[in-house]
């Protein structure tokens, strides 16, 4: 659903959405690391939760200064 | 089933439902603040519970637990600067 808002929304919802769905993919890579006792998850897990939240920032940047 | 089990169970189906609950509000919101608001309800309280289940399953010693623990940490550290850039590039467009 949060892809959905991506694709169709304005650039600013589209935004909001990629957060939400980097959130929801880091809780579901979690989840799935301890499902499956696969360790390399969770490293993915929390690389996601640095990366995210700075690419947020860039582009939030580049929207301000855009409009 | 045991009761150290049913409370993981519950703190993670809770989690489940929260984000549920969270990606429904971002993909229904009316506009940009409305989806922000839960935006950053999904990142405080779904990686929290999910912790909070780890500390509970696997104990505080685990590599797991630390790992959920830090990622749960840094969504919580990094949630209230993104929601207030994206904010604020939201009022610079409207």
């Amino acid at each position: 659903m949060p892809l959905a808002v991506i694709a169709r929304a304005p650039r600013v919802d589209a935004l909001v959405a990629m957060q939400c769905a980097g959130t929801v993919t880091t809780v579901a890579l979690l989840l799935l690391s301890e499902g499956f006792k696969r360790s390399i998850y969770t490293n993915v897990a929390l690389a996601l939760a640095i990366a995210g939240p700075l690419a947020t920032l860039a582009f939030a940047r580049f929207l301000e200064r855009d409009a | 089933m045991t009761t150290h089990g049913v409370v993981v169970h519950v703190l993670v189906w809770f989690a489940v439902a929260t984000e549920l609950v969270c990606v429904l509000g971002v993909a229904l919101g009316r506009d940009a603040f409305a989806r922000l608001h839960y935006a950053s309800a999904a990142a405080a309280l779904g990686p929290i519970l999910v912790a909070l289940a780890l500390v509970v399953e696997e104990g505080v010693h685990s590599t797991a637990t630390a790992a959920a623990v830090g990622v749960a940490f840094l969504l919580l550290i990094a949630n209230p600067i993104t929601t207030i850039a994206t904010a604020r590039a939201a009022r610079a467009r409207k």
